[in-house]
């Protein structure tokens, strides 16, 4: 009988130690669903979206084809608001358009691969330019509206910040770089500039 | 009833819940957070072209 009654405690520490572990996990179980987002029927999710920084080019070539400069004057000018002036390419409408498609605003600088001299060349008349205009292509994608530059402007190497705060609104967060270029009559061949543009998470 | 039966009911209540337990605790083990590490910069490209030929030299003839 003694034996029996001492097997009796022990399995009831047993039943006892077992029942306190389980409430224990349990406890430490819903302790965890309120830090993790673990969701139960009535739990509460917590979600945490990090800000990313994101931008696109829409329209992201711009490419005028084959032509010629005039015999007279020296020199064309090419711009891409459809304006051909002294050269037989195609007008072009619409320059490079680019796009805050992330979720947090961003401050937005660009920069070409080559300036006028190495990338379109010659030296006929005033010799060659580029340069770039900005423009919002949906009102308020540009904090108040401030895009730089906003006439047009000569475009190198050097990155320059075209606007300090352009929305990630999806009503206003797209950006038209407009491009403006003069050929010499010496220049000859294929010519491309690349134009990187790099955004800043604000 | 008596003593055995209730001695091996309650090992047999143990190891139910033991083994409860122990499967309780691992289906609900936490979830690791999933820490994104996202770029507060990015870039993009475009590019222009064109193709500058020679000016095609006009003959002009005596009227």
């Amino acid at each position: 009988m003694k034996f029996m009654n001492v097997l009796i405690v022990v399995a009831i520490i047993s039943v006892s130690l077992a029942g306190i572990n389980l409430i224990l996990t349990i406890d430490k179980i819903q302790n965890a669903k309120s830090i993790t987002g673990f969701a139960t029927g009535t739990g509460t999710a917590n979600l945490s979206v990090s800000a990313a920084a994101s931008i696109s080019f829409n329209h992201s070539l711009i490419n005028w084809g084959g032509g010629s400069v005039d015999e007279t004057p020296s020199f064309a000018t090419l711009d891409t608001e459809g304006n051909v002036v002294g050269g037989t390419w195609s007008a072009l409408t619409g320059g490079l358009t680019v796009q805050n498609d992330g979720n947090t605003n961003v401050t937005l600088n660009i920069s070409s691969s080559n300036d006028a001299t190495d990338f379109i060349g010659g030296s006929a008349g005033e010799g060659p330019v580029y340069r770039i205009r900005v423009v919002e292509n949906k009102t308020g994608t540009c904090s108040a509206g401030t895009v730089y530059p906003s006439t047009y402007t000569t475009f190198n190497t050097t990155p320059i910040i075209i606007c300090n705060n352009m929305s990630s609104d999806s009503s206003m967060n797209l950006l038209t770089i407009h491009i403006n270029i003069t050929v010499p009559e010496d220049a000859l061949g294929t010519k491309g500039s690349i134009i990187t543009a790099t955004a800043t998470a604000i | 009833m008596n003593k055995e039966k209730i001695i091996i009911m309650l090992l047999l209540i143990t190891i139910v819940l033991s083994v409860g337990s122990i499967i309780f605790t691992m289906n609900l083990s936490m979830d690791k957070d999933e820490e994104s590490t996202v770029s507060p910069f990015n870039s993009n490209a475009g590019l222009i072209q064109l193709k500058i030929e020679k000016t095609p030299v006009k003959s002009g003839g005596a009227g």
